[in-house]
């Protein structure tokens, strides 16, 4: 029986569906087999962030609505093995699908895989608990910014109230100068705040707007800072232990940072 | 107590909601008059408050029963959620068993409360009553970190916080509010005026703190972790903070 991860932020913009879409490679790479879904309905762009875009021939809409099997609508990404994607539908709305519906996919799918990382919408209404429905676990992702660390307070305390107590933090786009320089909240603050295990750091990577222009993870780019970033945060998952190096301008040092890290799903 | 006659309007607080008790006689003017005085101090501070009104007999029409309503719901924010009339005024309101129980400060157990339906007794009065035992102070604990969005209330007493309170976290008390972590979000202590009440965080760095009537927030470039435990009080009509060394 596989893991069901909702990946989820309160905000918009802080890397959701870049995230979910690396994390399934990277997961997949490693010989897992994997689904991602795309949970967004309406404003689906998962397929787009994975190049499968010109694939997508059935959604999770036409699964909920018996149009076709759950199988038959996975979307296989040619370039590595095992990995699927379920699309949203691009003509519905959130509204139109009920989170029981949801649940029962991520049921029959955990049967089968290993993952299944349910990208989750913006938001606090009935796309996010649509997306947190069938959830075990869920990777929250801020980035370090005030108004994006509040959400994810905000989406923890909801996600703690449908008992979903397991959760790790990716802190994304962090840019070591300028924590250094003061500019940009300490990763310690955050985990102060949000009293939740660290599961990774993502430095600000430009590679990641090219990666998702062209539909091509930056998992896959050995040279991507984020990439590799995204890699340690598959082996974590795995239950490896694989530090969290500290960014820092000029380079990383090897230490850790001083709390938890979230460790094996 | 003060006097004999019964005010035209009560404001008690009874766990996390407020109930209005109309005195049997006043006329819609007077109510609505009295309602003002009252939230003179305190005006939209309490919005999102769950309210019942008991009108202990009949006296006030259902027309105006719904200016009553609509006096405090849109300049004081209040939901009135019961009208507790002279037929059905000693039944509890319903929903009451659900809440935790509140802990008995001075006997330091769980009591069964024996008045039903009726908000205990006003601070104030406890003191005049029972001045020669040993105050009977209600304390509600909170066990856990209240994260963004999430608001207690309790209108009869104090707060105990066991865990932060985080920025878009809000705690309301009619007494005095005490957080062993730290507090980031809002804190509202003396919810129904009461302005000798205290706020005390082992780390103080809040959003905005009110005392009574109170507001205020902290000075611009005060962040981080304090290194000791900070009390917030009314003084000379200003809320200030100090370093906390007993009260």
């Amino acid at each position: 029986m596989g893991k069901v991860i909702v990946v989820t932020s309160g905000k918009g913009g802080v890397g959701k569906s870049t995230s979910t879409a690396n994390l399934g490679t990277a997961l997949a790479l490693m010989n897992q087999r994997v689904v991602v879904i795309d949970a967004d309905i309406g404003l689906r762009n998962l397929d787009v962030i994975m190049g499968l875009e010109s694939r997508v021939v059935y959604t999770s809409m036409d699964v909920i609505e018996g149009a076709c099997d759950l199988e038959k609508a996975l979307v296989k990404d040619r370039r590595t093995k095992d990995l699927h994607l379920l699309a949203a539908s691009q003509k519905n709305n959130k509204n139109d699908i009920q989170p029981e519906q949801m649940k029962k996919i991520c049921l029959e799918l955990k049967v089968e895989y290993d993952y299944v990382l349910v990208d989750s919408p913006a938001g606090i209404e009935q796309g996010f608990r649509n997306a947190a429905a069938g959830a075990d676990v869920a990777i929250i992702v801020t980035t370090p910014e005030v108004a994006s660390v509040r959400d994810a307070d905000r989406i923890i305390g909801l996600l703690m109230n449908m008992n979903i107590g397991d959760m790790g933090l990716i802190i994304n786009r962090l840019s070591p100068k300028m924590v250094e320089s003061g500019d940009m909240m300490d990763p310690d603050d955050i985990i102060d705040i949000l009293s939740i295990d660290l599961i990774g750091v993502i430095p600000e990577d430009k590679e990641i707007v090219v990666s998702t222009n062209r539909g091509l993870p930056a998992t896959y780019n050995h040279q991507s800072s984020a990439g590799q970033a995204y890699r340690r945060i598959a082996k974590r998952i795995e239950g490896e232990d694989v530090q969290i190096p500290e960014f820092r301008a000029g380079g990383w040092f090897g230490n850790l940072f001083k709390f938890k890290v979230f460790k094996g799903i | 107590m003060k006097n004999v006659s019964h005010p035209i309007v009560e404001l008690k607080g009874f766990r996390d909601s407020l109930h209005l008790i109309i005195a049997p006689d006043a006329s819609i003017e007077q109510v609505e008059l009295a309602i003002k005085k009252r939230m003179a101090n305190l005006g939209y501070s309490l919005a999102g408050t769950t309210m019942n009104i008991d009108i202990r007999n009949e006296t006030l029409s259902d027309d105006e029963l719904s200016r009553v309503k609509m006096l405090l719901h849109e300049t004081y924010g209040l939901e009135v959620e019961r009208i507790l009339d002279g037929l059905d005024r000693e039944s509890e309101p319903a929903g009451n068993e659900t809440h935790e129980p509140v802990v008995d400060w001075a006997n330091g157990s769980t009591p069964k409360r024996k008045i039903r339906g009726a908000p205990a007794l006003h601070r104030e009065e406890n003191i005049v009553n029972n001045n020669f035992l040993p105050k009977i102070e209600e304390v509600r604990f909170i066990r856990h970190t209240l994260r963004s969005g999430q608001v207690e209330r309790f209108l009869e007493g104090n707060m105990i916080i066991l865990g932060d309170v985080n920025p878009g976290a809000e705690v309301i008390a009619t007494g005095d509010i005490i957080v062993l972590g730290v507090l980031r979000g809002v804190a509202h202590a003396g919810a129904l005026g009461d302005t000798s009440s205290v706020i005390i965080a082992l780390n103080l760095v809040p959003t905005q703190l009110r005392i009574g009537h109170y507001i205020t927030r902290p000075p611009s470039g005060r962040q981080g972790a304090r290194q000791k435990a900070e009390i917030a009080r009314v003084s000379e009509q200003a809320i200030i903070v100090e370093e906390y060394r007993g009260l």
